[in-house]
């Protein structure tokens, strides 16, 4: 017994430090898990249309108004900034064109990606963590529903559809912040500052950054159902799955938006 | 239905391992549930009861040997042969675990609604029906979970269970934080449903006068393992000190002894 005692009093610590190293690979398994089971199961019938229309209704429409009012003050504060610093060797005139290729490449999706982890992430984590610890998960099997099916899929496949859908929203109502600050307050003209956008403005911004969109759509839906999943422990757990949700998925989108860009745009 | 004696149990559970991190929760139980029989598994509390009980239903994965329900091992089965057992079996959750974004009705016709064919409509009235066995009136079927009393959460979720007409049902504490009228309610719908559906039933609970009443056998779960089985006059008056403090609720006795040493 003591012999036992002073070996768990050995192991302890190297046990901690082993955890330390491995809960990131358990983390990055399970979500790579969560993935494949979801889009396995997002092709198998029956289809939740109603579930998908749902996910897709409180997270696409009901984050627009958020979404288009923090766009407007980007692209207004983008055309501000680039303006003072664009004055001082007289190339103000391309305020527009930076404006445009900032909010479509980055901002948008960025940005969109940033609210909807902050406002659905954390609603799907805190319910799906709800629904565990009060059972109702188990309550789903023992129905003999996949849980992941029923839950994760429609969460999965609406986030996915509607991120990009935002990032456009997004895109178009930074540019005319841009526009409007430029030429109300600032006094640029405003046809230059249109050819200018239009001109220098390729599709293949746009596009990338939507496709920026659905990668954060699918890690944003993926993240916060894997934590809402795996939650225990009552109220404090579901917050604190929550917190890990929102934090995981935000960091996930601003670490991954460098790379996606590093790789897309070389 | 079925009055010819068996002499298969519906449900034998062999050496039943299963352990969370470094504790080990049961440590081989076994028991056998003969068909259309009443078996009550009492314990403490954190024995490890619900940890039983969802292996039987395949919710949890044993790490050592046998469920087998109606001839087949649960534990090596997939999950396709498990959902097809599942779909005659009916579980009760200890809160209910009733679904609070749908209406009564829909989580009592969840199942209906998923594996079957029948419209909106059907299934409305066939879950009406199953509040109906419950003693609830229709009125409740398009009440939200949220507003229902505990007592009428467990009754709505015993509907659910029995929507699809199990022939196994699995009560996990179905009297747990009710009052006591309330609770011999539940019994009296228990040993009810059993009698009309002839089912087989496992119940776990630490309520030893809803454990006398309901059960035909009683079982007693201590340390991860079965210690005693019998009719429930048997369990009455058990010759074994850890059966006899447990049904007579005692704070001396044996089991004090252990959990202090814990």
């Amino acid at each position: 017994m003591s012999s036992e005692k002073t070996w768990t009093f050995l192991v302890r610590p190297v046990e901690r430090i082993g955890e330390t190293f491995v809960r990131p690979l358990w983390l990055l398994g399970g979500i790579t898990t969560m993935l494949v089971k979801t889009v396995r199961l997002s092709f198998r019938p029956p289809y939740n249309l109603r579930g998908i229309v749902k996910q897709m209704l409180e997270i696409g429409v009901n984050s627009l108004p958020v979404v288009l009012i923090t766009a407007t003050f980007t692209g207004g504060v983008l055309a501000l900034q680039s303006y003072t610093g664009f004055r001082r060797f007289s190339a103000e005139s391309l305020v527009g064109t930076v404006v445009a290729m900032s909010m479509t490449r980055e901002l948008g999706p960025v940005l969109t990606g940033l609210i909807v982890a902050g406002r659905a992430g954390a609603a799907m984590a805190a319910e799906l963590g709800t629904m565990r610890v009060t059972e109702q998960i188990d309550a789903l099997e023992t129905l003999a529903t996949n849980p992941v099916k029923h839950l994760v899929v429609p969460r999965f496949l609406g986030s996915l559809l509607m991120l990009p859908a935002l990032t456009v929203f997004s895109d178009a109502v930074g540019i005319m912040g841009g526009f409007f600050v430029s030429t109300k307050l600032l006094g640029a003209n405003p046809t230059t500052y249109l050819t200018r956008t239009w001109d220098y403005l390729k599709v293949m911004d746009i596009y990338h950054g939507i496709l920026k969109a659905f990668f954060f759509g699918a890690a944003i839906a993926l993240i916060s159902s894997y934590q809402g999943f795996n939650s225990k422990g009552g109220a404090e757990g579901v917050g604190k799955a929550t917190t890990r949700a929102v934090v995981l998925s935000s960091m996930t989108i601003l670490v991954s938006d460098y790379f996606l860009s590093a790789w897309m745009f070389k | 239905m079925n009055s010819s004696p068996e002499t298969e149990p519906l449900i034998r559970i062999e050496g039943l391992s299963k352990s969370f991190g470094s504790k080990q929760v049961l440590n081989g139980v076994d028991l056998e549930v003969m068909r259309g029989q009443s078996m009550v598994v009492i314990g403490g509390s954190g024995t490890g009861k619900s940890v039983l009980i969802k292996h039987v239903i395949g919710l949890l994965k044993p790490d050592a040997g046998r469920i087998v329900v109606a001839g087949q091992d649960i534990s090596t089965m997939d999950m396709r042969g498990i959902n097809k057992l599942r779909r005659k079996m009916g579980m009760l959750f200890q809160n209910a675990a009733l679904f609070d974004s749908l209406p009564v009705w829909e989580n009592v016709g969840f199942s209906l609604k998923q594996h079957t064919k029948l419209s909106g409509k059907e299934i409305k009235k066939i879950a009406v029906e199953k509040l109906k066995m419950v003693g609830l009136s229709d009125e409740v079927s398009d009440v939200m979970p949220s507003d229902l009393s505990g007592g009428m959460r467990k009754r709505v979720g015993l509907a659910r269970a029995i929507a699809v007409d199990p022939e196994i049902i699995l009560y996990d504490e179905p009297t747990t934080g009710l009052d006591p009228i309330m609770a011999d309610v539940i019994n009296d719908l228990i040993i009810a449903l059993q009698k009309k559906l002839n089912v087989t039933s496992i119940s776990i609970t630490h309520d030893m006068t809803s454990a006398y009443k309901i059960a035909d056998r009683i079982a007693m779960l201590y340390q991860g393992k079965i210690i005693e089985v019998g009719t429930p006059e048997e369990i009455r008056s058990s010759d074994n000190e850890i059966v006899r403090q447990f049904v007579s609720g005692s704070a001396v006795g044996p089991i004090t002894v252990e959990v202090m040493r814990a």
